[in-house]
């Protein structure tokens, strides 16, 4: 069953075009990590679900609904980002009973153990809390919700790692028990890879990607060896990183060898290393520019 | 997977209720005008006396309709605050729409004019009371409560009712402002150009047919009629104005 | 455990870890193997990146399932996870010394006379 689904969705900004054009479809119960260089449109997206604003045109549709101003969205979904506020009139106890009362599948055991093994105080108020600490308090509420579309849109900002690892600890046991359609921004990808079943990629205000985490993985492969093995090797291929470490390279290029090649490679002394959805993000995103290290080293990749 | 059905009056109720624990402040501002309100108040007697013969008469009118002024203009900044975007962003951290933030918005103005309403009332009294312990006066108080209790209702009611059509017009132009940046300039504008179009436009002065409109009216009743109407429109218009604009951006 | 940074994508780690509980008989024969989100939790992945390592083992038949109650150790599995473990592992090293020796200029005779050499020795120990 399909939850969320954008035709042609596009949203412009003034003369700024953020969005264009953009299709994908995201199943029932999948946790999707929305990944993208900054100020691709990753916060945008996550709005225009939400129903908090409103694309300049395209379909789209959340269980269903077109969800600007639909009540049955913003009563199934809930969007955990640094714009989530409540007044400085409630204690953070007060924010707690109101959740309960606005979320029919409100966890409120839950919240509480959060709320205590996170040392939140009971009388204090959102608006004094720290930024790290806010995080963690929406967070919380982001969890106890239990909605059938949970979205959180750059969850761990401010919080240090020892939380971060928390949180995401939490939100995988939780997804595990109650199994829902969540939505996972970060810019560290290499944070949440492991978490994730899908990977949504979003640059040049387009799906870049979209599909299984190992699918991404497995799109790229890094070869190792010696310097002068490598160099002969790369004069005929796409090379979208490289590095050097003393007398080794290593290079970054597409998975698509053969087993027979493979096996040449193995019996020349290069090593095939798998890499992770977060390099393979990077060499998608940046093309074959040849990263960093070309800056200081032109010889390698030209 | 199972969804949540909604039902506006649902969510509506849940706002409201919301909102009463959420919007506190809106009576703690409310306590401090309607106090200015009094302390001002006691200066605004008009008197003079009269002699014939042996007998002088020493009259003083002490209105108490000062705390009803404050209680008006805070009505009016009250309906433009609940508009504003950090009110609208806590709304939509829980569930809600454009629409039931408004419905539920606007209930939470009404049930606050009621109170305000009637406390400016009071306050009223409590000025006269009070003055009529520092002069020894033969007849101290109109329109009180235990005086003419009658008097004090229909009193009360207008009060309440004026205070509503204020946090309305207040509400109808904070959601013009939130609609288009433009519109604050232009509404200053609007402030100091109208009177100087009615200085040409004789017989056509509109603040003076407006108040008349409702100032003028006799009849309770008719009165009631009036301002339902005209907050009815002005409620109209801020949710046709504000159902587009864009939350937590 | 999992060395998640590791050169191997985690799933393919994950089916190891579990071929090696089989083979140092933690898991025995018909004993039901760790579900998908036991997995899951265990290692702080996603439940589908535990069913593929699952998976993986389910098609090599180390593994084999029931339904309705989970995953169980196949009959065969040790034996079968040995023979290839046993594969695997010579050939890489066979590999690796042939790389060497072609390195060090050694020939495949002089290589198998070294081997041989090394044997008698270890025989006559």
């Amino acid at each position: 069953m399909t939850v969320i689904e954008f035709n042609d969705v596009t949203k412009t900004y003034g003369k700024r075009i953020v969005l264009n054009k953009m299709t994908f479809s995201i199943r029932h119960g999948v946790l999707t990590g929305i990944i993208g260089r900054n100020g691709v449109g990753k916060s945008t997206v996550m709005k225009i679900i939400a129903g908090h604003i409103q694309a300049t045109s395209g379909d789209i549709r959340v269980f269903s609904d077109k969800p600007f101003n639909s009540l049955k969205v913003s009563a199934n979904s809930i969007l955990v980002d640094d714009t989530m506020s409540f007044s400085d009139k409630l204690t953070l106890k007060d924010i707690l009973k109101e959740a309960d009362r606005f979320y029919p599948n409100w966890d409120a055991p839950l919240a509480q153990r959060l709320f205590d093994y996170f040392s939140f105080h009971s009388d204090a108020r959102q608006i004094d809390l720290s930024k790290g600490k806010k995080s963690t308090f929406n967070a919380i509420i982001g969890l106890a919700s239990h909605c059938p579309l949970t979205i959180f849109d750059e969850p761990t900002t401010g919080m240090d790692t020892v939380v971060r690892k928390d949180f995401y600890r939490a939100l995988l046991k939780d997804y595990i028990a109650h199994p829902r359609t969540i939505l996972l921004s970060s810019h560290h990808l290499e944070e949440i890879e492991d978490l994730l079943e899908n990977i949504l990629l979003i640059h040049n205000k387009t799906a870049l990607f979209h599909g299984p985490v190992t699918d991404l993985q497995e799109m790229f492969v890094s070869l190792i060896g010696k310097n002068e093995l490598i160099s002969t090797f790369i004069a005929d291929i796409e090379i979208f990183s490289s590095q050097i470490n003393g007398s080794f390279s290593e290079i970054l290029v597409k998975n698509n060898f053969t087993p027979d090649e493979i096996k040449q490679l193995h019996t020349q002394g290069i090593q095939l290393v798998p890499v992770s959805a977060d390099d393979a993000y990077v060499a998608l995103t940046t093309g074959t520019k040849g990263g960093i290290d070309h800056v200081f080293n032109g010889t390698l990749v030209n | 997977m199972y969804l949540t059905e909604p039902l506006l009056t649902d969510v509506v109720k849940k706002q409201f209720l919301h909102k009463l624990k959420a919007y506190t402040g809106v009576f703690n501002s409310l306590l401090v005008m309607q106090l200015i309100g009094i302390i001002l108040g006691f200066g605004t007697s008009s008197g003079g006396s009269s002699s014939g013969g042996t007998l002088t008469v020493n009259y003083s009118f002490l209105t108490g309709d000062v705390p009803v002024i404050f209680t008006l203009l805070w009505a009016f900044s009250m309906g433009i605050l609940v508009t504003t975007l950090a009110y609208r962003n806590d709304a939509f951290s829980f569930v809600s729409n454009r629409l039931s933030h408004n419905i539920s918005s606007f209930l939470f103005l009404l049930f606050a004019s009621v109170i305000a309403g009637t406390l400016a009332t009071l306050a009223g009294s409590i000025i006269k009371l009070i003055s009529s312990f520092q002069s020894d006066p033969l007849f101290a108080e109109t329109s009180g409560l235990f005086s003419s209790p009658a008097d004090f209702f229909i009193m009360t009611s207008t009060s309440v009712l004026y205070t509503a059509l204020f946090a309305s017009m207040g509400y109808v132009v904070g959601s013009f402002i939130q609609r288009s940046k433009f519109v604050l300039p232009l509404l200053i504008a609007a402030i100091f150009v109208i009177p100087l179009l009615q200085l040409n436009m004789r017989g056509q002065d509109l603040i003076a047919n407006s108040v008349a409109f409702f100032g003028t009216e006799t009849s309770l009743l008719l009165f009631l009629l009036k301002i339902i109407v005209t907050i009815s429109i002005l409620f109209a218009i801020s949710i046709g104005v504000t159902t587009k604009t864009e939350v937590r951006k | 455990m999992l060395n998640l940074d590791g050169s191997k994508p985690i799933y393919v780690q994950l089916a190891e870890w579990i071929e090696t509980e089989i083979i140092d008989g933690t898991l025995s024969p018909d004993e039901k193997v760790y579900s998908q989100n036991q997995l899951a939790e265990l290692f702080t992945i996603n439940p589908a990146t535990a069913g593929k390592g699952l998976t993986l083992l389910l098609e090599a038949e180390v593994i084999y399932k029931r339904r309705g109650l989970g995953m169980f150790v196949a009959l065969n599995a040790r034996a079968k996870l040995l023979a290839k473990r046993k594969e695997d592992t010579l050939r890489r090293l066979i590999q690796e010394l042939l790389n060497e020796a072609a390195l060090l200029g050694v020939d495949a005779s002089h290589l198998l006379a070294m081997i041989e050499a090394e044997r008698a020795q270890k025989k006559g120990e």
